[in-house]
C-alpha cells in the first residue's frame, strides 16, 4: 500500500552535548505504512523518534513532513502539524482523569474542532477508557495506561503516529489486543512508526523496517523480504 | 471508584458567599476585621498556589508584588490625590509590568533557580525603595487618600479580591490553559509534545498572579495605612503564604481558603502569647503536615474524594 | 455579653488557661469562628474595669526597648488600682484599670493588625504604646481610623507628624530639629575642633530624618559635613566611610544607627586609626549594655542624647517618687543599671491616670477631650499637648565614662536648653 512519502529525513546528525547520537541518518516513510525501527538499547531508535517529534534539533540535515521542513520546530508545533508521540513508559498524566488525559491530547487548534467525535472513536477502540473516564489515570493498570497513551496521541488527529516501546512490561495478551487495534487504525490510513525490541513481532506487523546500530541505519527493507537472521546480525553488528 | 463531585457544591459556595457578603450587617466590627484579613490572605495564597501548585513555578518573591502594588497605591493616592480604588488598580497594573520585566531574566531559569531569582528581585526592590528619596527612603509612607474609605468599604474591596482570585483560578483551571498547566505539572516534556506551550502558559499565570497580588496588596495597605519597605518587601509574606497553602493543601482550589481561615484565626489567638506565638504556629504546621501530609484539603480529597471546586471535567456517556 | 469571657481575655493568663486555649485553637478553629465570644464584646452596662491596650515590640529587633515594660506596667497599674481605680461618674463607682499587652514583633504591619484587634475585639478604652516609628506610626493611624484615644511616647516627632493631622492620637517626645540638633551642636561647641563632621547614619526612619535635618542646620551653623550616604543594617565594612573622614581630617563624628552596627563601625574606626575629638552617637549607645559590649575602653568619651536619667529633677504625679528613687527601685528589683526608656514607660500611665480621672468617663470623645487638655508634671517632665497633638519632652546631652558604681556611667555634660536638669560632669575631648 506504499504511496507518496509522508516523512523524508535527509542526512541528519543529532548530538547530546558531545555525544554523537545519530550519524547521517536518512529515511523515507510512505503514507499509510507501518514502519518498524529495530535496534538494541542505545542504538538511537528513541533519539530518532524524539527528533521526528521535534524534541531534538538535528545539527545538520533536514526533516520534511508532508512537504514542509519541520526540523527544530519544537514539540508543541510539530504536534500541530500532525505528528503524535506515544512516549516510552506511557507517561500518562497521573493526577488527571482518564477523560482529561484524552482532552489534553486535543490541545492543538487542528484537533479541537472534532473533540467529541474523536473521543467517541477512541472509546470504540478502547472501551475501557470510557468505563474509567472519571478515574485518575494513575489508578489504571499498565495496559490500560498504554491504551490511554495511544488514545491521547490519537486525539490530536495525527497523520503520523510514533509509538515508542509500547509493549514494554505488558502481558502478551494485552500486547496482542493493543496491536490489533493499531492495525485497525492503520487501515484507516494512519502512518505508524514503531520502535520495538521484539524483532519477530516487528517484522510480522510492519510493512517496512529499519535496523539501527550505533546511531546509524544498518539495514533496511520491506518487512516481508527481510529474514529474521539477517536482521539479528545487523542488530548485533555482526 | 472516584466519587461524583459534591452535589450541593454551588449551594454551599453560594451560602458562604452570602454569609461573607452580608458580614457587615450581622457581624461585629471584630468579625469584619477577621473577614478582611481572611479575604486578603485567601487572595494572596490562591495566587501563590496557582504559581507553585499548578504552574510549577516556585515563587519566593511574591513580596515583590505586595510591596510594589502597595507602594504604587500609596504614592498615587497620597502624592497625586488619585481616587483610592483607581490607585489600587494601578498597583495591579504596575505589578504586571514588574512581572514582565522580571520574566525577561528569571524565565530562563528553572526550579530552585527560578525561586531564588524571584527572591533576589524582591530584595533588590527592598534596597531600591529604602534608598529612594521619592518614597522617603526607609522611613515609610502614610497612605493618605483624598477620601479615606470606611472599614466596610475596605472589607468589600478585600472580599472582591478574595472572590476574584478564586474565580480566576477556577476559570483558568477549567480552561484549556489550565488543563495544560495540570499536565505540565505532571510531566513537562510529554505535555509539550501534546502541544502545550509551556513558556506562554507559565508566563500567563505569572502575570495573572502579579496582577491579583499587586491589587490585593493595594487593599491591604489601604487597611494598614502605613507602608515601609523593610516589611513590605520582606520574605515573611511568602513564608506566610507557603504556610497557608501547605496546611490547606497545595494544588487544590479549596486549600488556600481553608489555610487562610486557619492562619488568620491562629495568628489572632496566638498574638496574645508574645514571643512564643511564632513557635506555636510552627508546631501546629508540623502537626498538620504529619497528620495530613497533603494538607487538609489535599488529604481529604485523597481519602474521601471530596472536592468543592474541581478542576476536573466530567465524562458522561454520550446519549445514544 | 458574658462577663466571664471578657475577663478571661484580659491581663495575664495562667497556665491552665493557656493550655486550654491552645488546645481549642489547634482543635476546632472552624468551630471557633462561630463561637459567640468572637462576636461578643464588653458592653458598657456591666463594665467592671477600664481596659488599656498595650501593643509592645516584645520580640524582633526592637525588643531591647521592651526591657522593663512588664516591671513598669506592674508598678503603675498597682499604683492606680490601689485606691480602687478611677472614678467613672456615669456608673457612680470606681473602676480598676486592666492592661492587655500584645506583641507587634517589631513589625509595622503586625502592629497595625494587633492594634485593630485590640480595638475591635477587646474594645479597649485607651491605647498606650511606645518605642520607635515602626510601633508608633502604624498604631497611631489605626487609632485615628477607629476613633480611639491614643497616647504614644518614645519616638521622634518628625516621622510621627507625617501621618497627621491627628485628632485621636497624641504623642510626647523630642524633636530632631528642635531638640537633637541644638543638643548635639551644643556638645560639639564645647570642644575646640576644626568643625568638620563625618556622618554615619543607617537607612532607617531615624537615620534618614537625622541626616536631612543636620545637613540643613549644620551648614547654617558653620559646620562642614561629610556624608557618604545611608547604609543598610548589618553592613560589615565601614572603611569607605572611615577613609573618607580621615582624608578630610574630620574631627567630629555624628552617627545614628543600631547597636550592633555601631559596635562594628567603632571597632573599625579604632583599627584604621580614626580618632575624632567628639563622637555624638544617637540611638546605639543609649544603653549601658552596649557601652560594655564595645569592649576595652572603647566607650570612653562617646556622647549621646539623654532623654531621661535619675538626675532629672522630676517626680511621679501619682506617687511622688523621684526619678532617682524610681531608678533605685529598678536596680533593687532587677540588679540592673537604669536605662532611659524606664521613665517613659511609667509616664505613659501617669498620663492615662490623669486623663481618665479628669474625663471620669468611658466615652471616647470625652477621653480624647481630656487628653487634649492635659497639663501634667510627670516623671519625664511637663507634658502639655499643643494643637498638633504633640508635646516636646526635655532633652540634654551626656557622655559615657568609667563609673564608680557601674562599669560605665553616663554623665550629663550639656544642659543649656534645660538648665534645671543639673550637669553631672564636663565634656572632655576624646
Amino acid at each position: 500500500m506504499s504511496s507518496a512519502p509522508i516523512l523524508k529525513i535527509d542526512q541528519i546528525d543529532v548530538f547530546y552535548g558531545d555525544f554523537h547520537a545519530l550519524w547521517d541518518v536518512s529515511l523515507t516513510i510512505s503514507k499509510g505504512d507501518i514502519v518498524s525501527i529495530i535496534g538494541a538499547n542505545g542504538a538511537g531508535k528513541s533519539t530518532l523518534m524524539y527528533t521526528i517529534a521535534g524534541q531534538h534539533v538535528p545539527a545538520n540535515g533536514t526533516i520534511e513532513f508532508m512537504g514542509d521542513r519541520i526540523d527544530g520546530m519544537g514539540p508543541h508545533l510539530s504536534v500541530g502539524k500532525g505528528i503524535a508521540l506515544v512516549p516510552e513508559g506511557r507517561r500518562v498524566f497521573p493526577r488527571l482523569t482518564v477523560y482529561d488525559n484524552l482532552i489534553i491530547g486535543a490541545y492543538t487548534p487542528r484537533a479541537r474542532a472534532n473533540i467529541d467525535e474523536n473521543i467517541k472513536k477512541i472509546h470504540d477502540l478502547f472501551p475501557i477508557l470510557a468505563e474509567r473516564g472519571n478515574q485518575r489515570s494513575i489508578t489504571l493498570s499498565g495496559g490500560e495506561q498504554q491504551m490511554l497513551a495511544i488514545g491521547r496521541a490519537l486525539m490530536s488527529e495525527p497523520e503520523l503516529l510514533l509509538c515508542d516501546e509500547i509493549s514494554l512490561g505488558l502481558a502478551p495478551v494485552v500486547i496482542k489486543s493493543i496491536y490489533k487495534q493499531l492495525e485497525v487504525i492503520s487501515q484507516e490510513g494512519l502512518t505508524i512508526v514503531l520502535v520495538e525490541q521484539d524483532v519477530k513481532r516487528s517484522l510480522r506487523f510492519a510493512d517496512y523496517a529499519y535496523v539501527m546500530l550505533e546511531g546509524k541505519i544498518a539495514l533496511q527493507g520491506k518487512a516481508v523480504e527481510l529474514g529474521e537472521d539477517q536482521v539479528k546480525k545487523a542488530y548485533f553488528g555482526m | 471508584m472516584i466519587r461524583e463531585p459534591f452535589k450541593y457544591r454551588w449551594l454551599v459556595l453560594g451560602a458562604l458567599f452570602i454569609l461573607l457578603a452580608t458580614l457587615p450587617v450581622w457581624g461585629s466590627d471584630y468579625m469584619l476585621l477577621l473577614g478582611l484579613l481572611f479575604c486578603l490572605y485567601a487572595a494572596l495564597s490562591q495566587m501563590w498556589n496557582l504559581l507553585t501548585g499548578y504552574s510549577g513555578l516556585l515563587s519566593l518573591g511574591q513580596q515583590a508584588f505586595i510591596g510594589f502594588g502597595g507602594y504604587t497605591m500609596a504614592v498615587t493616592t497620597s502624592y497625586y490625590n488619585i481616587n483610592i480604588w483607581l490607585s489600587i488598580l494601578a498597583g495591579g497594573v504596575t505589578s504586571v509590568l514588574l512581572a514582565l520585566f522580571m520574566s525577561l531574566f528569571i524565565f530562563r531559569m528553572s526550579g530552585i533557580f527560578f525561586a531564588i531569582g524571584t527572591w533576589i528581585f524582591a530584595e533588590i526592590l527592598m534596597l531600591w525603595f529604602s534608598n529612594w528619596e521619592y518614597v522617603k527612603y526607609g522611613t515609610g509612607l502614610f497612605v493618605k487618600p483624598p477620601n479615606p474609605p470606611s472599614m466596610t468599604m475596605i472589607y468589600y474591596a478585600a472580599l472582591t479580591m478574595g472572590v476574584a482570585a478564586l474565580a480566576t483560578v477556577y476559570l483558568i483551571l477549567r480552561s484549556k490553559i489550565g488543563l495544560g498547566l495540570m499536565a505540565m505539572r505532571d510531566n513537562e516534556a510529554v505535555s509539550s509534545s501534546m502541544g502545550v506551550e509551556i513558556f506562554r502558559s507559565k508566563l500567563f499565570c505569572f502575570l495573572v498572579a502579579a496582577f491579583i497580588t499587586g491589587t490585593t496588596a493595594g487593599v491591604l495597605y489601604v487597611f494598614q495605612i502605613f507602608i515601609q519597605p523593610y516589611k513590605a518587601f520582606a520574605i515573611d509574606w511568602t513564608v506566610s503564604l507557603v504556610f497557608i497553602v501547605i496546611i490547606g493543601g497545595i494544588g487544590t482550589i479549596e486549600g488556600p481558603i481553608v489555610g487562610s481561615l486557619i492562619f488568620v484565626l491562629l495568628s489572632q489567638y496566638l498574638s496574645e502569647y508574645g514571643h512564643i506565638s511564632l513557635l506555636l504556629l510552627g508546631i501546629i504546621a508540623i502537626i498538620i503536615i504529619l497528620v495530613a501530609p497533603k494538607g487538609i484539603m489535599g488529604t481529604l480529597q485523597e481519602k474521601t474524594g471530596f472536592e468543592l471546586l474541581s478542576p476536573r471535567r466530567l465524562f458522561s456517556e454520550e446519549p445514544g | 455579653m458574658d462577663k466571664k469571657k471578657v475577663k478571661k481575655n484580659v491581663g495575664t493568663m495562667n497556665r491552665r488557661e493557656f493550655v486550654k486555649k491552645t488546645a481549642i485553637t489547634a482543635g476546632s478553629v472552624y468551630a471557633a469562628s462561630t463561637l459567640p465570644s468572637f462576636i461578643g464584646s464588653a458592653q458598657a452596662a456591666d463594665r467592671d474595669h477600664i481596659l488599656i491596650g498595650r501593643p509592645n515590640p516584645s520580640t524582633g529587633p526592637l525588643a531591647a526597648f521592651g526591657e522593663g515594660t512588664p516591671w513598669a506596667d506592674e508598678i503603675a497599674v498597682n499604683e492606680i488600682n490601689k485606691a480602687g481605680g478611677i472614678m467613672i461618674k456615669k456608673l457612680g463607682k470606681k473602676l480598676p484599670i486592666k492592661i492587655k499587652t500584645v506583641d507587634t514583633q517589631s513589625n509595622p504591619t503586625k502592629a497595625a493588625e494587633v492594634a485593630s484587634q485590640l480595638i475591635l475585639k477587646d474594645k479597649v478604652d485607651l491605647m498606650l504604646f511606645y518605642h520607635t516609628p515602626d510601633t508608633v506610626n502604624p498604631i497611631s493611624s489605626i487609632c485615628e481610623r477607629f476613633k480611639v484615644p491614643a497616647i504614644s511616647l518614645d519616638s521622634p516627632l518628625e516621622p510621627w507628624l507625617e501621618g497627621g493631622p491627628y485628632k485621636w492620637a497624641f504623642h510626647a517626645f523630642w524633636s530632631v530639629e528642635k531638640d537633637i540638633v541644638p543638643v548635639y551642636t551644643g556638645i560639639w561647641d564645647q570642644i575646640e575642633t576644626n568643625k568638620k563632621v563625618g556622618i554615619l547614619m543607617a537607612n532607617d526612619p531615624d537615620g534618614v530624618a537625622w541626616s536631612e535635618v543636620f545637613k540643613e542646620v549644620g551648614a547654617e551653623k558653620g559646620y562642614e559635613l561629610f556624608d557618604k550616604g545611608r547604609f543598610p543594617y548589618g553592613l560589615q565594612d565601614f572603611s569607605p566611610f572611615i577613609n573618607d573622614w580621615k582624608e578630610n581630617n574630620v574631627e567630629i563624628l555624628l552617627a545614628n544607627l543600631i547597636p550592633p552596627d555601631f559596635i562594628t563601625a567603632w571597632r573599625q574606626c579604632q583599627r584604621l586609626g580614626f580618632k575624632p575629638k567628639v563622637a555624638t552617637v544617637g540611638k546605639a549607645i543609649l544603653f549601658p549594655s552596649v557601652a560594655e559590649a564595645l569592649g576595652g575602653d572603647l566607650a570612653k568619651g562617646l556622647s549621646t542624647e539623654v532623654w531621661w536619667s535619675p538626675h532629672h529633677p522630676f517626680k511621679s504625679s501619682m506617687s511622688g517618687v523621684t526619678a532617682q528613687q524610681f531608678c533605685d527601685r529598678w536596680t533593687q528589683d532587677t540588679g540592673k543599671v537604669w536605662t532611659q526608656p524606664l521613665g517613659f514607660k511609667y509616664a505613659g500611665y501617669e498620663l492615662a491616670f490623669d486623663v481618665l480621672t479628669r474625663a471620669a468617663s468611658l466615652d471616647k470623645e470625652e477621653i480624647r477631650e481630656a487628653i487634649a487638655q492635659t497639663e501634667l508634671e510627670t516623671i519625664v517632665g511637663k507634658i502639655k499637648f499643643n494643637d498638633q497633638n504633640y508635646s516636646r519632652t526635655p532633652l540634654v546631652g551626656g557622655q559615657w565614662n568609667k563609673g564608680e558604681k557601674w562599669p560605665w556611667e553616663i554623665k550629663i555634660t550639656y544642659n543649656d536648653p534645660y538648665p534645671n536638669i543639673p550637669k553631672t560632669g564636663e565634656t572632655f575631648s576624646m
